[in-house]
C-alpha cells in the first residue's frame, strides 16, 4: 500500500532535518483552517471533509514530529520497508547479533524488575539511550549526505539502524512500564 | 493514511444546526455537582437557581407517582429515602454491575440497590421505588433539570450544549454521557474533556502562551492533562487519570474516622454519615478543627486526622501525573503553571500535594467548581459562530489506547493513547486456518497487553469470506475516532473481490431508534431489542450459509443436474429475499428450506470426498466429521477436506 507523502501536506522539503518550531507553526495553521470545530456550521459534506482532512493532518504531524517515524517514513518513500509486518512477509531476517543484544537487555531488565532494583533499571535505560544516540548519529550522517532525492541504494544501509532503534525503543517502553509500576 | 478511511463515517452525525447565539450552553455533568454556563456579552458565566446557587447537586430521588426530584431537595431528603436517592451516579456511567462491584467491592456501594448484580448485562441498573433505572437515565434527569434552568434564564428552547466528560473517560463512558444528553432532549454540539475546558477558561482569561498542567480532582474522577497554549491554540500533549477517584473518597475516609470515634453512629446510615463527613471536610478547608452534632452525638475532627486518612488517596494521583508529564515529554521544570480544577482541590492537603508533585504553587484564581462549565460555555459559543475569540482552537487527545484481540488473548494496539483527535488507523490481519470464512473481532481499550486487563468495547463478526488458504485473506480493520473522542470500527476483506463490510457501534451505545423507544416505553423497548437481536442473528446465519453455498456451487456445481441446480438457486433466492425483511421467522424458515433442497448435493459431495480422501485420511475420522456436521455447514467442511486431501 502506497502511503501519502506527509511532507507534501505540510509543504516541507522531504528531508530528515526539520525545523521543529516551523513544523509546529504549520500544524497550528493547518488545524485552524481544517479542524471540525471550524466547520461546525457547514454542510454535512463540509464537516465530513473537515474531519477527514484533520485526521490526515494529525497523522502526518505525528509522523513528522518524531525522529523515528520521520526516518521510517523517508525510507518507506524511497521504497525501503522496515516495519515488522513487511519484514515477516518478505521473510527478511533480523541480524542475529542484534537479537542477542536485545535478549540480554531484556533479561537484565527482567531481573531488575523481579528484584525491584530501581537503580539498575535506570542504569539500563541510560545505557540503551546511549546506544540510541550513537545509532542516530550514524543515521544523521547518511541523511545529511544525501538530500531530498536520496535513492533506495543510498538509504538502504539505514534499514538495519532503524530496526535496531525499533528494538531499543521497545526496551525503553518496557523501562517506562516498570517505572510506572514503581511509582 | 488514505482518504478511504472515512468511507464508513456517515454524514449527518454530531450535527451542529444553525443555532441562535446565546442559546448554546456549556454543561459540566459532575459526580457531586453539575452546572450550566452561557456566554453573554463575550463573557462566560454560570446560570444560577432561584437562590443564586450555580451548583446543582447531582442527586436524583425517585418517588412513587411523581417526577423525580433533582438537586438540593433530593440531596437534603436523602436520609429519609436512602434507597430511592441516587448520588454520584457518574461513577457508574458506561459500566456493568460486574465492573462496578469488581472495581470497588460490594461494601462501598451498599447504599445502592443494584438490580442486576449477577447478570452479564452491559449496563448496571438500580432498583428505586418499584422500578429500575440505568445511570444514563439518572444522568438524563440531572441534565433535564439543567436544561430547564437554562431555558428559563435564556427565554427559549436550548439549541445545543457542549457537555464535558473526564479526560480519562473511556469510549463506553463517553457514549453513555452522550446518550444521557440525547435522552434529556439536548443536542450535543461536542463532548469536551474537563481539564481542557478548564484550560480554555483560564487561557482566555489570562491570554497566555506556555505549557500548563491541569490537575482536576472532582467529586468522583481524577484527571491530569498537560497542555501547550500557543496563540489561542490549546494543544493537549498528554492526559492521564483515574475515573474512580475523587473527593467522594475523602468523604468516605472521613466517615470512617467519625465511626471510629463514635461507633454508635453506625445506625444513622451511610448517607447521613457521608453528609456529615462532607460538612466536616468543608470546615477543615478553612480551619484546623471541624465540629458538628449528629444524632445527638458531638463529633470533632482535626485537619491532621483528615490529612492522614486522605494521604493514601492523594498518593494515587501521583503516578498518573508523572506518567502524563513523561508522555508529554515535558519536565516539571518546563511547566509555566499548574491549574487546579474541581471542588476537592479546595482541601489544603491537595494543594500541598500538587505543589510537591509539580514543584510550584498552583494557580487557583478562578472558582475550581465553575471553571469547567465556563470553559464549556466558551467552546459552545465558538462552535456556534462565537463572539469570544475566533482564533481559539482546542486540539484534544484520545486518553486510552484502542486495539484488537489477536491470537492467544493478546491485544494489538491500533491507535495509541494521547493521539490527537480526530484520528484513524487501518490494520491488516490475515487468516490462521485454511478456508476460514469468518473473523471474530474484539475491540478493546486500555494499556495492558492482555485482553482481560482492558475494557471490552465491542465484539463483532465478519462473515461470508470465500474459502482461501491460511494467510491469504487480507482483513482490513479501520478505527476512526471523531472529534468527540468516540470510536467507530469497520472491517473488510480485501482479497475476495466482493467486499464484506461491517460498521459497528459498540454494544453499550444506544441508537437513535433505541433512545426514541426508551422515551416512549421502556417495556416496549426491551421487546424491540430482543426482536432486533433475533433478526440480526438470523441474518448473520443466512449470510454465512449463502456464502458457503456459493463456494460449494462454484467448486462442485458439476455434480448437479440442471433441474437440481434450478431448485437450489430458487431456494437461495428465497432466503436472500427473506433476509431483507424485518422478521426473523421467515429467515429461519427459508434457511430450513434451503437446507432441505441442498441435501442431495451435500450427499454427493460427501461420497465423492470420501472417495478421494480415503487415500490420505482415516475413514473413521471422515465419518466423524460427517456426523458432526449438519446442513449447509457440512457442505462447507467437506469442501475443505476435499481441498486438503490430494497431496
Amino acid at each position: 500500500m502506497k502511503t501519502a507523502d506527509h511532507f507534501v501536506l505540510f509543504g516541507l522539503p522531504r528531508r530528515f532535518d526539520i525545523d521543529r518550531d516551523d513544523l509546529e507553526r504549520r500544524y497550528r495553521e493547518l488545524s485552524r483552517e481544517h479542524h471540525p470545530d471550524k466547520h461546525a456550521r457547514g454542510s454535512d459534506g463540509d464537516r465530513l471533509a473537515a474531519v477527514q482532512k484533520t485526521t490526515d493532518i494529525n497523522a502526518a504531524y505525528k509522523v513528522l514530529r518524531d525522529d523515528f517515524s520521520r526516518a521510517e517514513h523517508l525510507l518507506r518513500r524511497a521504497g525501503i520497508e522496515t516495519s515488522e509486518h513487511e519484514q515477516q512477509d518478505n521473510r527478511q531476517t533480523v541480524d542475529a547479533s542484534l537479537l542477542t543484544e536485545i535478549m540480554e537487555l531484556r533479561e537484565a531488565l527482567d531481573d531488575a524488575r523481579q528484584s525491584k532494583d530501581h537503580a539498575t533499571v535506570e542504569k539500563l535505560a541510560t545505557d540503551v539511550n546511549a546506544r540510541v544516540d550513537k545509532a542516530w548519529d550514524r543515521m544523521k550522517v547518511v541523511f545529511g549526505r544525501y538530500g531530498v532525492d536520496a535513492t533506495e541504494a543510498q538509504l538502504r544501509p539505514l534499514a538495519n539502524e532503524l530496526t535496531s532503534l525499533r528494538y531499543y525503543r521497545r526496551v525503553l517502553e518496557e523501562v517506562s512500564n516498570i517505572l510506572d509500576e514503581e511509582v | 493514511m488514505s482518504g478511504g478511511l472515512y468511507d464508513i463515517a456517515e454524514p449527518g452525525e454530531s450535527t451542529v444546526k444553525e443555532v441562535c447565539r446565546g442559546r448554546a450552553v456549556g454543561i459540566d455533568l459532575g459526580t457531586t455537582n453539575s452546572l450550566v454556563a452561557v456566554v453573554r456579552d463575550a463573557t462566560p458565566r454560570c446560570i444560577v437557581d432561584d437562590e443564586g446557587d450555580a451548583l446543582l447537586p447531582s442527586v436524583v430521588q425517585y418517588r412513587k407517582g411523581a417526577s423525580p426530584f433533582v438537586g438540593k431537595v433530593a440531596r437534603d431528603t436523602a436520609a429519609a429515602h436512602p434507597r430511592d436517592t441516587l448520588a454520584s451516579v457518574k461513577r457508574f456511567m458506561g459500566r456493568s454491575a460486574k465492573d462496578v462491584l469488581a472495581r470497588a467491592g460490594e461494601q462501598r456501594y451498599a447504599q445502592y440497590q443494584i438490580a442486576n448484580a449477577d447478570a452479564a448485562e452491559p449496563v448496571v441498573r438500580f432498583t428505586v421505588e418499584g422500578r429500575e433505572v440505568t445511570p444514563v437515565e439518572v444522568s438524563a434527569e440531572i441534565l433535564k433539570a439543567l436544561r430547564e434552568r437554562a431555558e428559563a434564564e435564556l427565554g427559549g428552547e436550548l439549541e445545543g450544549a457542549v457537555v464535558t466528560v473526564p479526560a480519562y473517560f473511556d469510549d463506553a463512558q463517553r457514549q453513555a454521557t452522550k446518550d444521557a444528553a440525547r435522552l434529556a432532549g439536548i443536542e450535543v454540539l461536542r463532548l469536551v474533556n474537563e481539564p481542557t475546558a478548564a484550560a480554555l477558561a483560564y487561557g482566555l482569561d489570562k491570554n497566555v502562551n506556555g505549557t500548563f498542567a491541569v490537575y482536576d480532582l472532582g467529586g468522583g474522577t481524577f484527571d491530569v492533562s498537560i497542555l501547550k497554549l500557543t496563540d489561542g491554540v490549546f494543544e493537549v500533549k498528554a492526559t492521564g487519570g483515574d475515573t474512580a477517584l475523587g473527593g467522594d473518597d475523602f468523604d468516605r475516609a472521613l466517615a470512617g474516622v467519625i465511626l471510629d470515634k463514635a461507633p454508635a453512629l453506625e445506625q444513622v446510615g451511610g448517607n447521613a454519615l457521608l453528609l456529615a463527613a462532607r460538612t466536616l471536610k468543608h470546615q477543615l478547608s478553612a480551619a484546623e478543627f471541624g465540629k458538628l452534632t449528629l444524632a445527638g452525638v458531638d463529633v470533632t475532627v482535626t485537619r491532621a486526622e483528615l490529612e492522614s486518612v486522605i494521604a493514601p488517596i492523594l498518593e494515587r494521583t501521583g503516578a498518573p501525573s508523572r506518567r502524563a508529564l513523561r508522555d508529554a515529554g515535558v519536565a516539571v521544570a518546563a511547566l509555566d503553571g499548574i491549574i487546579l480544577v474541581g471542588g476537592a482541590t479546595r482541601v489544603p492537603a491537595v494543594r500541598a500535594f500538587v505543589e510537591k508533585t509539580f514543584g510550584r504553587a498552583p494557580l487557583s484564581d478562578l472558582d475550581p467548581d465553575q471553571v469547567v462549565a465556563l470553559g464549556a460555555a466558551v467552546q459552545a459559543d465558538l462552535l456556534t459562530g462565537g463572539s469570544v475569540n475566533k482564533d481559539v482552537l482546542l486540539l484534544d487527545v484520545l486518553p486510552l489506547s484502542l486495539g484488537l484481540e489477536t491470537m492467544g488473548g493478546v491485544v494489538e494496539k491500533v491507535i495509541h493513547r494521547n493521539s490527537t483527535i480526530p484520528c484513524g488507523a487501518k490494520q491488516t490481519f490475515t487468516t490462521y486456518a485454511d478456508n476460514q470464512t469468518g473473523f471474530d473481532l474484539h475491540v478493546l481499550q486500555g494499556e495492558r497487553e492482555t485482553v482481560s486487563g482492558n475494557r471490552s468495547l465491542a465484539k463483532f463478526k465478519l462473515t461470508g469470506i470465500p474459502p482461501m488458504a491460511a494467510g491469504m485473506a487480507r482483513l482490513e480493520v479501520t478505527f476512526v475516532v471523531d472529534a468527540d473522542g468516540l470510536l467507530k470500527v469497520s472491517a473488510r476483506e480485501a482479497m475476495s473481490g466482493k467486499e464484506a463490510e461491517v460498521a459497528v457501534k459498540p454494544s453499550y451505545g444506544l441508537t437513535d431508534d433505541q433512545i426514541e423507544q426508551m422515551l416512549i416505553d421502556s417495556y416496549e423497548y426491551a421487546e424491540a431489542d430482543l426482536m432486533d437481536r433475533q433478526r440480526a442473528e438470523a441474518r448473520v446465519e443466512a449470510e454465512r450459509i449463502l456464502a458457503a453455498l456459493d463456494g460449494a456451487l462454484l467448486a462442485d456445481g458439476g455434480l448437479l443436474s440442471s433441474d437440481e441446480r434450478t431448485s437450489i438457486d430458487a431456494h437461495a433466492e428465497a432466503l436472500r429475499a427473506a433476509v431483507k425483511g424485518t422478521e426473523h421467522r421467515p429467515i429461519r424458515v427459508a434457511i430450513e428450506a434451503l437446507d432441505h433442497a441442498t441435501k442431495t448435493f451435500a450427499e454427493r459431495r460427501m461420497n465423492r470426498d470420501i472417495g478421494t480422501a480415503i487415500g490420505g485420511q482415516d475413514v473413521d475420522e471422515v465419518g466423524k466429521s460427517v456426523e458432526h456436521a449438519t446442513g449447509t455447514e457440512a457442505h462447507e467442511r467437506r469442501a475443505q477436506g476435499h481441498k486438503e486431501a490430494p497431496r
